[in-house]
Formats: C-alpha cells, structure tokens, sequence
C-alpha cells in the first residue's frame, strides 16, 4: 500500500468518526455538560488530527511532485 | 453557505418540515412554521434556520437535550476553534444538510453521496452506526422522513443477553454488547418500515430491552415458550460466555498492562482455596514460619493474601464466572424457570469445578433442571 493511499483512508475513517459524533450531537445523545464536552473535544482532536494527515499528504504530493520535475530535468 | 444543487420539489420539503424541528408540537405546528419561514428561500437556508444552524455553529440549537438548553445559557454556539477552520463548519453544515434531505441516499436529492450506497428501507450509512456507549446513537436525528427511530431487531433472546451481560460488564464488553448478541438497526419515523412495537423508545414497544425484559419473558415461559427458544437462548448465552472470558483473558484497550501470574492454588468444592505457593513456607530457628506470605503476622497475611488472590484471578475464568453469575445469574435463572415451568431450575455461567475430575469443567454454561421419578 502506497503511503498516500493509507493517508487517505486515515483521513476518510477521521472523517467518518467525526461524522457520526456530529450526527450522535444533533440527535441529542449529549444528555449533560460532561458528555456535551466530551463529544466537543472528541471533534476538536480529531479535526487537530486530520489537519496534520492533510499536511502530510500535501507533503507527500509537493515532493513527488520535486521528484518528477528534478527527474525530467536530470533527463534532458 | 451551500452549493448544494437543488433537485427537490417544494413539496417535497413541506412534508420535510413536518419532520424537522424536535422542538416542534405537531405538524400543524411545523407546517405554520415552515411557510412563515420557506417563502422565496432555498430548502438549506430554511433547514438552517429551523434548526438554528448558523455561520459558526453547523449542529444547530433546535436539537433535542441538552444543546438547546445550552445555548440559552450560554448564548450563540461558536464551533470556528473546535472545527478548525470556516470551509470545515459549512462542510459539516453541508453535510449534516444532505443527511437530513435524503436519509436513505437517493440518486439526484440534495445530499447524495456516490460513495455511500442507496438504501430503500431504513436509513443510509452514516445513520446506522452505533457510535459506542459514550456517544449514544443517531436516534432523534431529524430528517425529511421523520426522526430517526431504532428498531430492536426481532431476537428478543438475543436482546435479554445482551441486557444481562451488558449489566454485567458495562464498558468492559463492547463486542458482546454491540455485536455477538444482535443490535439495533435504524429508520426514521415516516418510514413505511418503522415498526413502533420495534422501538425501544415508543410506547407500543414490545419486545424485551433490558434485565427487565427477561422478567416478562419469563412470565410467557408458560404460555408460549418452547424448548427450541430455550435452546436458542442457550446458544446465545453459550457464545457469550465464551466471547466474555476469551476478552477478559486477551485484555484490550486500556487493560493492556495487566502481568500474568502462574495460578498453581486448589480449591475445594466451593471454589475456596485450600493451598497456595504462600502456604510452602519455610520455619525458622524459632519455629516461626518466616517465609511467604504467612511468614507475616495474621492480620497482613489475610491482607497479602487476599491481594495475591485478587492479582492472579482477576481474569481468571473463575473470577469471571462469579462476576457473570453474580450480576446475570439470578435473572438467566429467573428466564430458565419459566421457560421450563420448574422453580428448581438453577443455571451457573461460566466455567465451574467438576469434583468429580478435581479441576474446571469445560461447560460454560450449564443449566440444572431437577425432576421428581415419583
């Protein structure tokens, strides 16, 4: 498995879990303050979570993306 | 705040409205609501407006418990540092939107998702998780098909286990809880599938839901139950026993620390320990025995013993069996009398000591039912 394809099923199952807090928050599951905030904080880091995995995967692509353009040059 | 596309008919979002807002009365109610807010607006501005869904808060205010009244106190929800970024609320508010529209994924409604496939009973993927003992389940997460509602599938056996056993070990067993015994599924209200007798949380419910439940299903033991459903609730309770004592002898998660102490005691037939390695002690000059455990005055041996004990069979099958029998047994025992009419019956879950053999038998579950030759 290539490494961007783990990082975007990473960020696909942050996503998913991030989804279902959110949908669990609308539908009233969040009865006092306690969870209310657990829940919140839950987001918070996932969110922390997949900003650092779309850094990385933007890091990923600028240097495949060098290493292309460094190889082309090196061939001309 | 949506570039959602809008393939809807406005009557199709007026029947919505009447599913939105749990705040909302009764559909008289909701409909006088939604006109005096729908006029020249697009259906995501009236759902966000509804559901009180702003630029900075994308799970709204008008939700059921405790958000609603959280707002009233603390004024208008700010999301922006929870959820990282402006594109991060809309997304959510986007999405939140989508399920809302087309619970069930249709093909060309607002909220489509090629990736998720398209249900024609109950609800879409996304609906239908249970999210863990902490963060609840989407029940009463409005959508334009009504609330959405849980309906305990129809193994009322599998649902008296899973009540039993998830008293018994509340946060400890959540595949025994969720998935070994049965769990729910999901629709929404206005769903021609939704079966009131099916929802815990409707008056019409009528299937078993917790430990109570197995008190009424006893009482039908002598009117309806037969052998084949005591023996499914055997195979049930069989499974989970055997699920339960392989988590506890893999502990997982947070109990992963856990040191393994050789247990080389024997028992007597009531499960006491007879003899110990604390026992093999030696004497010294003064025919004081100083070695081991018992080497110490009385009180701290009882006290160091009871510790040692208590290290080496925390997840022993002993200790999970007097665990199980202890919060599960009487009502498994209470469920098994009725079905077999007999007030003799006695039941013991997990593994025992078979005298005969001097050590643990291999049934896990096994149930006494005495008989009269007279």
């Amino acid at each position: 498995m290539y490494i961007t394809d783990f990082l975007n099923k990473y960020k696909r199952d942050l996503n998913n879990r991030i989804d279902d807090i959110s949908i669990s928050l609308t539908s009233g599951s969040a009865s006092d303050i306690g969870q209310y905030k657990a829940m919140v904080g839950e987001i918070q880091g996932l969110t922390y979570a997949l900003e650092h995995v779309q850094t990385l995967l933007k890091k990923v692509d600028d240097e495949s993306d060098s290493t292309r353009i460094r190889s082309s040059t090196e061939e001309r | 705040m949506s570039d959602i596309g809008l393939s809807e008919d406005v009557s199709t979002a007026d029947t919505a409205a009447a599913g939105l807002g749990g705040a909302q009365s009764d559909d008289t109610d909701n409909a006088e609501a939604y006109n005096s807010i729908a006029f020249g607006r697009s259906p995501q501005d009236v759902y966000n407006t509804m559901m009180g869904i702003t630029d900075k808060n994308p799970y709204g205010v008008n939700v059921p418990g405790f958000i609603k009244g959280l707002s009233s106190i603390f004024g208008p929800l700010d999301y922006t540092n929870i959820l990282g970024s402006q594109q991060a609320i809309d997304a959510m508010a986007d999405r939140q939107f989508g399920l809302a529209m087309n619970p069930q994924n249709q093909p060309g409604m607002v909220g489509y998702n090629s990736n998720v496939p398209t249900v024609t009973t109950g609800v879409r993927e996304g609906l239908t998780r249970g999210f863990g003992s902490l963060f609840g389940s989407p029940v009463g997460f409005s959508t334009t098909r009504g609330t959405v509602q849980a309906q305990r599938a129809a193994d009322p056996l599998g649902s008296v286990m899973r009540g039993a056993f998830a008293l018994a070990a509340p946060m400890s067993l959540p595949s025994l809880a969720a998935q070994t015994l049965g769990k729910n599924t999901y629709t929404t209200s206005f769903a021609p599938d939704y079966d009131p007798t099916k929802d815990p949380n409707s008056p019409s419910y009528t299937g078993p839901s917790s430990l109570g439940g197995i008190v009424d299903l006893s009482l039908l033991g002598s009117t309806g139950m037969t052998s084949t459903t005591a023996q499914e609730v055997y195979g049930v309770a069989k499974e989970a026993v055997e699920e339960a004592i392989d988590y506890f002898s893999n502990p997982k998660g947070g109990i992963d620390t856990v040191t393994s102490v050789p247990d080389n005691r024997s028992f007597d037939a009531f499960g006491n320990v007879v003899s110990s390695p604390a026992s093999s002690s030696l004497i010294d000059n003064d025919d004081q025995i100083n070695a081991g455990i018992l080497g110490l005055d009385q009180r701290s041996a009882k006290e160091a013993n009871t510790q040692v004990a208590d290290s080496s069979s925390l997840f022993s099958p002993q200790s999970i069996s007097q665990g199980l029998n202890y919060f599960a047994g009487p009502q498994i025992q209470d469920f098994f009398r009725g079905v077999t009419n007999n007030p003799n019956v006695t039941t013991r879950i997990g593994p025992g000591y078979d005298i005969d053999k001097q050590k643990m038998d291999d049934n896990l579950f096994s149930i006494n039912i005495p008989f009269s030759t007279g």
